[in-house]
């Protein structure tokens, strides 16, 4: 079963977000800090990884780079209360499939989840 | 032998000179003094100074028109300003033209010493930044587009054509070949270059997911829309889109898509409102999207729009004299494997200039990852490629060329038997036959007491 990194320090949105993916007949893995995010990525394979960027201690260049790094690369969806145009361009920049703005519609995201074809 | 620090000296007062010049040749300073402004701006178009220490008042040109002369010949020059009439508005004045610190007199010496320890910081981070920045460029005149190929060259000549233009460009080329960082390169060297490149893969999301990416929706747009969602349109405003798999891309929102183009005019969905954006539209497509258009499958008047400007990328099999270039770029900028990366044997280039590269360019980087973790940091050799499908070049003959087998079997042992310098016994181990077998096939060949074939090197 494809696994996917949920990485949320927000109990009640790791929740929403756990759901859909479950929804969408994935299996989700839930972290909620940058190094037990970066600790799973060592070790493990997904193929999709959903990560709110404002988690404390979060790099996210590097967990980029780690997902690239797979011989299946993680498809990454950003789920984030952050709604600047800015930070929104410089994710986009980074090469992310999908960006959703908090509070993340849960159907829309099992759709992505779903039908978005990581590599 | 470092040049020395060299400093100019520029004041009025003789003594005041004469003080300063002594204490600072004292530390190892080269100073050079001057009593005006004028002899000032001599002595800089003659030779080059690190540091320039001058005072505000003095008669004819002041300090502060000599600052900014000084910067027009060198802006390199650290500045401190040296006064006995310090004013605020003068001080900040001197700062906004470029000096780095402003002095009042009587001067503390170790005051000044430590200023000039501090210029002398500054301009050499400066220097470096400078340096830095030049290399990067130099390096970065076409970073991604690599190869020297006719072809390759050809690409980076289309793109400097179109980059300043707003024209819209359709990339074709196989997946892999690097439409993407034709994109870039194009959307880099365009006025837009500071803004913003968004990519849009229209392979990667369903039809539904698509428009809703590309155009935004209105907050109760649709079930679940709690919140308003910017479209891609409008976070690439400003900057370049690009479209990659455009072929991928839904009837229906393929003609919301062409509004954009002809217009700059889109709506987000569940929107009344007509919005504009500013943006150029770089496409691309692994398909032939002509003939899609023709069969109907694309609308051709999108087609029309998209195909102002068209770059084909070639696969790599066309340009196999970029391989050897490409392997020592991903060799060089890889981050596993050792440094300096493991030489790559003459077989294995060979092998990897036969190979035919259906992943092209991506795949050669996936190839030289894979191959130095295999290597452990030993020259590279075929065994280490691991090529997916091993393709030996076809070698087309007539009938005439063909042996029978019992002559091919003759020339062979006896290549073997050259490349071992007649040792039987190695021989028969390499043919994966016994040594009595040999023997016997020598002896029906009548090559028992032979010399055995000179082979070349």
């Amino acid at each position: 079963m494809r696994r996917v990194l949920v990485i949320e320090d927000d109990p009640k949105d790791m929740a929403i977000t756990r759901n859909a993916v479950l929804r969408a007949g994935l299996f989700p893995d839930c972290v909620a800090t940058g190094e037990e995010a970066l600790s799973y990525l060592l070790r493990n394979d997904c193929a999709y990884i959903l990560v709110e960027p404002c988690v404390k201690g979060l790099n996210l260049p590097l967990i980029l780079s780690l997902a690239n790094k797979r011989d299946r690369k993680a498809a990454i969806v950003v789920i984030t209360k952050d709604s600047s145009l800015t930070s929104e361009r410089k994710l986009r920049e980074m090469g992310i499939l999908y960006y959703m703005v908090k509070p993340a519609d849960d159907m829309e995201l099992s759709m992505v989840l779903q039908n978005g074809k990581a590599d | 032998m470092e040049k020395p620090i060299s400093i100019l000296l520029v004041d009025d007062e003789a003594d005041f000179r004469a003080i300063i010049s002594d204490h600072l040749e004292e530390k190892g300073y080269q100073v050079f003094s001057v009593g005006s402004g004028q002899e000032a701006i001599s002595a800089a178009q003659e030779q080059d100074f690190d540091v320039a220490l001058l005072d505000v008042k003095m008669p004819g040109m002041d300090g502060v028109n000599l600052l900014q002369m000084l910067k027009e010949i060198d802006p390199s020059v650290e500045v401190i300003m040296l006064t006995g009439h310090a004013t605020i508005e003068t001080a900040v004045q001197s700062i906004k033209l470029g000096a780095l610190d402003y002095l009042s007199k009587p001067v503390r010496l170790s005051e000044l010493e430590v200023t000039i320890a501090r210029a002398l910081e500054v301009r050499h981070l400066r220097r470096q930044a400078f340096q830095l920045r030049e290399r990067l460029r130099q390096k970065e005149a076409f970073p991604e587009i690599i190869g020297k190929s006719r072809k390759i060259l050809a690409i980076q000549q289309q793109i400097e054509q179109v980059a300043q233009t707003d024209a819209t460009v359709l990339i074709e080329g196989e997946s892999g070949s690097g439409k993407e960082l034709v994109a870039k390169a194009i959307h880099r060297r365009s006025k837009r270059g500071d803004g913003p490149f968004i990519v849009l893969n229209c392979g990667a999301l369903q039809e539904s997911l698509l428009e809703n990416e590309l155009f935004g929706h209105e907050k109760g747009a649709f079930t679940g829309a709690s919140t308003e969602k910017r479209g891609l349109v409008e976070v690439a405003d400003g900057g370049t889109l690009f479209v990659d798999e455009v072929a991928e891309m839904s009837l229906a929102c393929q003609t919301r898509f062409l509004r954009i183009l002809e217009a700059g005019d889109y709506r987000r969905l569940g929107s009344t409102k007509d919005l504009k954006v500013d943006l150029r539209i770089i496409a691309a497509t692994n398909k032939k999207l002509a003939e899609r258009a023709k069969q109907g499958q694309f609308r051709e008047d999108l087609f029309y729009r998209l195909n102002v400007f068209r770059i084909v990328v070639p696969p790599l099999r066309e340009r196999k004299e970029d391989i050897p270039i490409l392997i020592g770029h991903f060799l060089a900028n890889s981050e596993v494997g050792p440094k300096p990366p493991p030489p790559v044997s003459p077989e294995a280039l060979e092998s990897l200039m036969d190979y035919s590269w259906p992943g092209n360019v991506r795949e050669v980087a996936n190839v030289v990852e894979r191959t130095l973790i295999v290597s452990q940091g030993l020259p590279i050799r075929p065994q280490h490629l691991n090529l997916t499908s091993r393709e030996v070049p076809l070698v087309t003959c007539g009938e005439k060329d063909l042996l029978p087998l019992e002559q091919v079997e003759r020339d062979h042992i006896q290549k073997v038997l050259a490349a071992v310098s007649g040792n039987k016994r190695r021989a028969a181990r390499i043919l994966g036959i016994s040594l009595r077998n040999l023997y016997r096939k020598l002896e029906h060949y009548g090559l028992a007491n032979s010399e055995p074939l000179k082979t070349a090197l």
